[in-house]
């Protein structure tokens, strides 16, 4: 009676000591924060939608409420974040003071991104908000986003290739009307001093036939590129990347949840402090397997995956070991073991997430690959990701 | 004429009837055909008489006096009207002896004139005290005419009736008695044992509709009186009788009299006002509205003050006059551009408020529309012109690169009506029971769509409760106006007395009445 006691007392003790760790973990990790600042139907979600590649449903549900007129959506998951996005939706609502925001994020956020409709006039709200809120943290970026541009040109399509220059001016030979023009003067002109760049985009769900649903989707991650603080841009490239290269849509839902693990396996690698990051990596990896097989909804060929992969070594569990020792060595070790050690911490755990979900995949297609087939894999996957995660490390030094 | 020659004349007149009736039984009888004529017109008779009981059971021979609240009445003034029904409605129990009496009515009409002054004052040691006499005597007057036209329009014969037959309708009953019980006395004569038993028949089931006529009949003059006089005591109450009868009566019919055809009567303009945020399309609407540009619109703020167009259309009952207003930011929150806006709303008849289809942040709308409603709680004398929302810009609404009107947005299937009714829905659930309705269009030029159709029969629907609004409101302005220009007149009559008083004393020997009265008395 009284060991089983202790025994549950212990166990309950590890727990929350790792969960401590992830905690401490994740405040470390290089997570844009995006304030998000505009009306309602202004535009946020698509946003979001257009950086992350989420679903609208999906950013419905990840929103959890933050201050009183405030939310908070962790893309693609609370445990494994990698864009933080805030929505100040009580922006509209009576009495909303931007000072519990402040309070409460204000440090925190990197990037104020303000939406506004291009021909949304009434904005007094706004900009008396948004001015104290630029008050608060004068260096740090403000991006106006200019949305729904083809309410400028009801019923008509998108003018291919987009015409905007980098600071959202147009050419001489436009081919918008000039209500457009005059309503972009006119918001740059209310803006002027309070946003750093200013971009034009029109994100439309895809039913909606137009042309281009990601009309300006591009521009505005240059731009929010060249505004975040430099450790930030990794997570938005390699999301962006790993994006790229796959096809299929289920893989591309499921990508930004290996990757958001794998960043955070990077971030504890890097922890100069040996040994410790061995029960952390290889509890992250296991929650990463679990948390993607409730995504294909194959929660049994969780556990038979992780027979395999630490029978046949995959993950962590054959080579972090190697590289352990590096941190032993006095002065030098710590700082090549962080970079190294990080950098395979991250690879490592994304080959292993491309592994599984590779598993997924043939068991729903009808066949369990073997062990041989599925190490194969790992490692190509491996041979890739290190590739990207060495060439740039994708850990911030300084989590200021 | 004296009562022999009238009987005489009747009788003459009746003679040739009577006759024809004693031959024509005298001719049916040899035939014997006697029975079945009698039995054929028993029958009608019966008939007759079930059928009079029947309807006057439910009511319908004579209808009771009907009500229908004046258009210009305020809620507070609907409250009002609920003390007076519960009244009317006690009458029904009251004896028919009672409603004949003309004491009960005195009393009546007392009771009620303090109940509703004390309703419109409540906490007034004495809530009369502050009505003036030509008031009293407008209640008195407008009470007694309408009567009169009621009686002149209801009652057959009823300008024949003089206050002696009002007292003996009550013994009506007893005449139609003691004729009938004649008729029965000599028919007893001819045919004891028939007689007998129709006798039996009738007085059973055909004597009581005779009685239920004559009580509707005093149920119905009392509960009109009641009715009427009500109505005027509320309108004394609200201070509204106090232009005097004669102008009291000649506006109202103005405001509620139906449109000529022949325009002989030019039927009162009614002031639409468009309310909503900058650029949600108020000068686009009133394009649409006028068929044709008129009103400045631009892809930024363009109306800098109030303006008015006027629009006269066959197709609607009275003219409009539609004030374009300068727009207010999302959250309305400059003082001065709300208060403007109530200004505005205040001097108009009807509202129309104009909501972005695809702008849902309307704090600003419900906080303006909030204001406006507190502002007529603490008037209640004044009534709050209905507010219909228009929802415009319907075309950019989802799928935006569709644009095929006509659209069943009420039950539609399409994508675009189907969003429509959402962004309809979405608007009444935001404002709630604040406006009359959301009516969806497009005003863009070149894409109207929606304002013949739903715009207008929704405005034209609510002119009537419009003119209400606007027939209170010059009632209000008249009798602001009037009361000064009143005291004025009274004031410079009486100093035209004092002072031809002190120039006569200074000038007892050589003055004479005719000079001029206004001149300075001689210091």
């Amino acid at each position: 009676m009284f060991s089983k006691v202790r025994h549950w007392f212990s166990k309950e003790r590890r727990e929350e000591q790792l969960r401590q760790r992830l905690d401490g973990l994740r405040r470390r990790l290089p997570v844009p924060r995006f304030w998000l600042l505009g009306k309602t139907q202004s535009g946020k979600t698509s946003l979001i939608k257009s950086l992350t590649g989420a679903e609208t449903a999906e950013i419905g549900r990840g929103f959890q409420p933050c201050t009183r007129f405030s939310r908070a959506y962790d893309f693609p998951t609370v445990e494994a974040p990698l864009l933080r996005f805030l929505d100040t939706r009580g922006l509209d609502e009576l009495g909303y003071d931007p000072a519990d925001d402040l309070a409460r994020f204000g440090a925190d956020a990197d990037v104020v991104v303000v939406t506004t409709k291009l021909l949304d006039h009434a904005l007094e709200n706004l900009l008396n908000h948004l001015r104290t809120i630029r008050r608060s943290q004068l260096t740090r970026p403000v991006v106006l986003v200019a949305t729904c541009l083809h309410e400028a040109y009801p019923q008509q399509q998108h003018p291919l290739p987009y015409p905007f220059a980098d600071d959202a001016s147009l050419p001489a030979d436009s081919p918008f009307p000039e209500e457009l023009h005059r309503s972009l003067q006119e918001q740059k002109r209310r803006f002027e001093g309070l946003v750093d760049r200013v971009v034009a985009v029109d994100l439309t769900p895809p039913e909606e036939g137009f042309n281009d649903p990601d009309y300006g989707g591009p521009a505005l991650r240059q731009v929010l590129l060249a505004v975040l603080p430099g450790a930030f841009r990794q997570t938005l490239l390699t999301l962006d990347e790993a994006r790229r290269e796959l096809g299929d849509l289920y893989s591309r839902q499921v990508l930004p949840h290996i990757v958001g693990y794998s960043t955070l396996a990077a971030t504890a690698g890097a922890v100069p402090v040996p040994l410790v990051d061995l029960v952390l990596l290889a509890s992250i990896q296991s929650r990463m397997v679990y948390h993607l097989a409730r995504l294909y909804n194959q929660p049994l060929t969780a556990r038979r995956f992780t027979e395999i992969a630490s029978t046949f070594g995959l993950g962590i569990f054959l080579r972090q070991g190697t590289r352990m020792l590096l941190k032993w060595v006095p002065f030098v070790g710590p700082v090549l073991g962080s970079v190294a050690g990080g950098a395979l911490a991250g690879a490592s755990t994304f080959a292993l997430g491309k592994a599984f979900c590779y598993y997924c995949q043939a068991v729903h297609n009808g066949h369990v690959p073997g062990p041989e087939d599925l190490r194969r894999y790992y490692k190509v996957q491996l041979a890739l990701a290190e590739g990207a995660w060495v060439a740039r490390p994708a850990v911030a030094k300084d989590p200021a | 004429m004296s009562r022999w020659r009238i009987l005489l004349v009747v009788g003459l007149l009746a003679v040739p009837f009577a006759g024809l009736a004693v031959i024509g039984s005298y001719y049916l009888w040899t035939l014997h055909w006697g029975f079945y004529a009698w039995w054929l017109m028993f029958a009608s008779m019966a008939l007759g008489y079930v059928l009079g009981w029947y309807w006057q059971h439910k009511r319908r021979l004579l209808r009771m006096p009907e009500f229908t609240a004046p258009v210009h009445w305020t809620e507070r003034d609907a409250e009002a009207w609920r003390l007076v029904a519960a009244r009317a409605q006690a009458a029904v129990s009251l004896p028919v002896e009672k409603l004949s009496e003309i004491a009960q009515y005195e009393a009546e009409a007392r009771q009620m004139a303090l109940e509703l002054a004390a309703f419109y004052h409540p906490g007034a040691s004495d809530p009369v005290s502050n009505l003036t006499i030509p008031e009293v005597l407008a209640v008195i007057e407008l009470a007694a005419r309408d009567l009169g036209e009621l009686v002149d329009r209801y009652l057959p014969g009823g300008h024949l009736l003089t206050v002696g037959d009002w007292r003996r309708a009550r013994q009506a009953a007893d005449w139609y008695q003691s004729a009938s019980n004649l008729y029965w006395a000599i028919a007893a004569l001819f045919s004891p044992v028939r007689t007998a038993a129709r006798y039996a028949a009738s007085k059973v089931g055909l004597s009581a509709p005779w009685q239920m006529l004559q009580q509707n009949l005093v149920l119905w003059f009392y509960t009109a009186f009641i009715h009427r006089l009500g109505t005027y005591l509320i309108d004394l109450n609200s201070g509204r009788l106090r232009i005097g009868a004669g102008r009291y009566r000649e506006l109202v019919e103005q405001y509620t009299a139906p449109p000529c055809s022949d325009g002989s009567s030019e039927p009162p303009v009614v002031t639409v006002t468009l309310l909503g945020q900058v650029k949600a399309g108020k000068s686009s609407v009133i394009n649409a509205l006028l068929g044709e540009q008129r009103a400045r619109t631009d892809v930024l703020p363009a109306t800098a003050g109030a303006e008015r167009y006027e629009l006269k259309n066959p197709d609607l009952p009275s003219d409009l006059v539609l004030v374009d207003t300068v727009g207010f930011g999302h959250a309305g929150p400059k003082a001065d551009q709300v208060a403007a806006t109530c200004e505005a709303a205040r001097n108009s008849d009807l509202l129309l408020l104009v909501l972005h289809a695809r702008m849902p942040a309307r704090q600003g709308d419900v906080t303006l529309l909030d204001g406006l409603r507190d502002w007529y709680a603490a008037h209640p004398d004044l009534k709050r012109p209905p507010v219909l929302a228009v929802l415009t810009h319907i075309d950019l609404l989802s799928p935006a690169l569709e644009w095929r009107p006509p659209y069943d947005w009420r039950q539609g299937l399409r994508a675009k009506e189907q969003n429509i009714r959402d962004a309809v829905a979405a608007a009444k659930g935001q404002l709630g029971a604040r406006v009359a309705g959301v009516v969806p269009v497009c005003a863009a030029a070149g894409k109207i769509w929606g304002v013949e159709e739903e715009l207008l029969p929704a405005v034209i629907e609510r002119l009537d409760e419009a003119h209400g609004v606007a027939l209170l409101r010059c009632l209000k302005g008249e009798k602001d106006t009037g009361k000064v220009r009143k005291i004025f007149e009274q004031l410079l009559a009486a100093a035209k007395q004092a002072a031809r008083i002190v120039w006569e004393q200074y000038n007892r020997p050589s003055a004479s009445p005719g000079r001029s009265p206004e001149l300075p008395p001689r210091a």
